[in-house]
């Protein structure tokens, strides 16, 4: 199971850096923390930051039912850190780097940080509007594509790097904020490994190798919001010569044993990887929206353009700023943006009074260069709608 | 397991120097880009015809769709050519309303901004003087004056110089401008006390610098001339760097000395201005326009 689960964090993490650094796939737009850092701007606002998009969103709603079913399994099959960290730390053995153990009672009070940084995390994204995690977060280290790192970013990536040499998951265990989500729901995991007391020698190999140092040889059952459902456990656990079974068995309900668990596995990631591909290609909703602060006309008229150039908030903000010009293609009238940033053509929606503007005045405003006083220069359009061509016939 | 840990190194170290060397294959077109702007330069400066400038850009555009650069050029003469225009409809109008006197200083700094950049000084000239009869205010009379100096019309630059308003006396970029003509008229100039009133504020006159510059080189101080242009480039933001090396080279003070090695190692000075840059792509964080960013506002 060891290596199958290896092999697995081996794909996603060379897949990942082959993205970023490979294609320049913005793979931060299926990060499912993603979704829960803009939840609050997105609930309050209608907008999501930065350029994250409805692929967050279906990847979160993903893992959290993936949580809810085998616990922390997103940590220890897919996540990009928890495969470095584990990596590092074989690594480590193999050099003979014995690895330090850290007691059960200082664990449970590290645990804490995690909580600690997530609340911390969601309150500085939501007061400075900002994806404030790239501050900190090791991931970012690999998903940037920006060139925009900062140095905390590569401190904590370092000092993460250290700690994975000498301790089993350190980042997962005790700081990453994203598994302070996942316990909230892994506590209600409906599978768990259960131990039977009677045929088990009490040989403590379980305890030992655990990545999450979960004391299973202590429990009858591992309900652990920690446990990435690993399995290491079950692997090294003996075969009883009572029973010819192994004492520790996975189970649904702690009931059903979970038989061929890794066709399951297998069947579940592949289910993950198209199931939010796919949502998130098929499935569209605005994730930027703007409303003018104008009184509501009477009447009012919807345009929808096919726009290139909105690939993140910032750029969305970039396209309202365009329109809210006070130059010569000024527009009145015109209230409300929604629409969905991505790189390549992407829809626009604009609801505008027929009395005060028209269609051709709002792709005038969008595609016209524009001089920026404050800067003292001109802005060319970085917005191209289709069917328009600047250069005219 | 480490055989996988190494093979992951090695594919990250290559896969990176390779996008490293397919992004570094950039066909440099630059000197076609010079090519236009002299023929642009010349449609314009030489015979007002802005039309054709723009029919030059958009075959440009045309032919190098992969180069935004002439996109872009078309997109902001096109622009500026509806503002001249729109300016000179209003100007027959006579006396404007207080939102229509708004809407053509916008018009008139924007298109003063173009031909600025470009160097197009004659045509700054024209609108200038529209502009001191029409807004009737310093910063008008002022932009007036500088063109003139950097047109060097002497006569009728001195008549503007010769009463300024007690609002306009005490500007360090208007004293800069007057000294430079007086010195020009080989009258005596305190040039030590303009140097100290722009490097108490250098930031705020960056251009004021290039005439002390122009004033020192006059009176044969040529490292003093060097280092005010050094100043000039430094103490201006990145984004109208190219508009400051434009009129240093258009100044007729530094004529004889544009190809010497110093000049052509002193113009090259990069500013030392911190100024947003937008960056596009996916992420606001990286945007340095983040703070400064118009779509803020």
């Amino acid at each position: 199971m060891k290596e199958l689960r290896h092999k697995i964090q081996f794909v996603f993490f060379v897949a990942i850096i082959a993205l970023v650094y490979g294609f320049k796939f913005n793979v931060e737009a299926y990060c499912p923390f993603g979704a829960v850092e803009t939840f609050y701007t997105f609930i309050a606002q209608g907008k999501m930051l930065c350029a994250l998009g409805s692929g967050n969103i279906f990847a979160f709603i993903l893992i959290i039912l993936l949580t809810i079913l085998f616990r922390r399994f997103f940590c220890g099959y897919i996540c990009p850190i928890g495969a470095v960290s584990e990596f590092l730390r074989t690594f480590a053995d193999d050099f003979n780097f014995k690895q330090l153990r850290i007691p059960q009672k200082t664990d449970r009070w590290l645990s804490v940080i995690k909580y600690l940084v997530l609340i911390l995390v969601l309150y500085l994204t939501a007061v400075t509007v900002n994806l404030f995690c790239r501050n900190i977060s090791p991931c970012y280290l690999m998903a940037s594509i920006n060139n925009d790192i900062k140095f905390s970013t590569y401190v904590v990536g370092v000092i993460v790097l250290v700690a994975s040499f000498l301790i089993s998951m350190p980042f997962c265990r005790w700081f990453c904020p994203f598994a302070a989500v996942q316990n909230i729901f892994s506590k209600l995991g409906l599978t768990w490994i259960t131990r039977d007391t009677t045929s088990c020698i009490n040989c403590g190999k379980c305890s030992v190798h655990c990545p999450m140092n979960i004391d299973v040889a202590s429990k009858k059952a591992v309900y652990s919001a920690n446990c990435i459902s690993c399995f290491e456990c079950v692997d090294v656990c003996p075969v009883s010569k009572d029973t010819k079974q192994k004492p520790l068995k996975w189970k649904f309900l702690g009931r059903f044993n979970i038989a061929n668990t890794k066709a399951v596995i297998v069947t579940i990631i592949l289910f993950c990887v198209i199931t939010t591909a796919a949502a998130s290609l098929l499935i569209d909703f605005p994730t930027f929206a703007y409303v003018r602060d104008i009184t509501k006309p009477d009447t009012l008229e919807k345009i929808e353009l096919k726009v290139k150039g909105i690939s993140c908030s910032g750029s969305a903000k970039l396209f309202t700023y365009f329109l809210d010009r006070k130059d010569i293609s000024e527009i009145e009238g015109y209230l409300k943006v929604t629409t969905r940033p991505r790189s390549g053509w992407i829809d626009v929606a604009l609801l505008y009074d027929p009395l005060k503007t028209d269609e051709q005045a709002i792709i005038e405003a969008i595609t016209e260069a524009y001089y920026d006083e404050a800067e003292q220069r001109w802005r060319p359009s970085p917005f191209e709608i289709k069917g328009v061509d600047l250069l005219g016939p | 397991m480490k055989k996988l840990l190494i093979l992951t190194v090695i594919l990250t170290c290559c896969g990176s120097q390779l996008y490293a060397h397919v992004a570094k294959k950039e066909v440099n077109k630059d000197d076609e880009m010079i090519k236009l702007q002299n023929q642009v330069k010349q449609l314009i400066q030489e015979k007002s015809d802005f039309d054709a400038a723009l029919k030059l850009y958009a075959s440009a555009a045309r032919q190098y769709k992969d180069q935004p650069y002439y996109k872009d050029q078309y997109a902001i003469l096109r622009r500026v050519i509806k503002m001249k225009r729109a300016m000179e409809a209003e100007s027959m109008q006579g006396d404007l309303s207080k939102a229509q006197l708004k809407r053509w200083t916008s018009y008139y700094n924007a298109v003063r901004g173009y031909y600025y950049d470009h160097g197009f000084y004659i045509e700054s000239a024209k609108i200038d003087k529209t502009a001191v009869i029409k807004i009737k205010n310093d910063q008008a009379k002022l932009n007036y004056i500088e063109t003139l100096t950097v047109l060097d019309e002497v006569n009728e630059v001195k008549e503007l110089i010769s009463e300024p308003n007690e609002s306009i006396k005490g500007r360090p970029d208007f004293i800069a401008l007057q000294s430079l003509i007086q010195q020009r008229m080989d009258e005596v100039v305190d040039i030590a006390h303009i140097e100290k009133m722009l490097i108490a504020k250098p930031q705020e006159n960056p251009r004021a610098f290039v005439y002390l510059g122009c004033i020192y080189q006059l009176q044969k101080n040529q490292k003093k001339a060097y280092q005010s242009i050094v100043k000039a480039l430094e103490n201006t933001p990145p984004t109208q760097i190219s508009m400051t090396r434009r009129l240093i080279e258009n100044m007729k003070e530094f004529k004889d000395i544009r190809k010497t090695d110093k000049y052509l190692a002193v113009i090259k000075t990069g500013s030392k201005v911190y100024q947003s840059g937008c960056t596009g792509g996916s992420s606001c964080n990286s945007c340095s326009l983040k703070d400064k960013c118009p779509s803020n506002k």
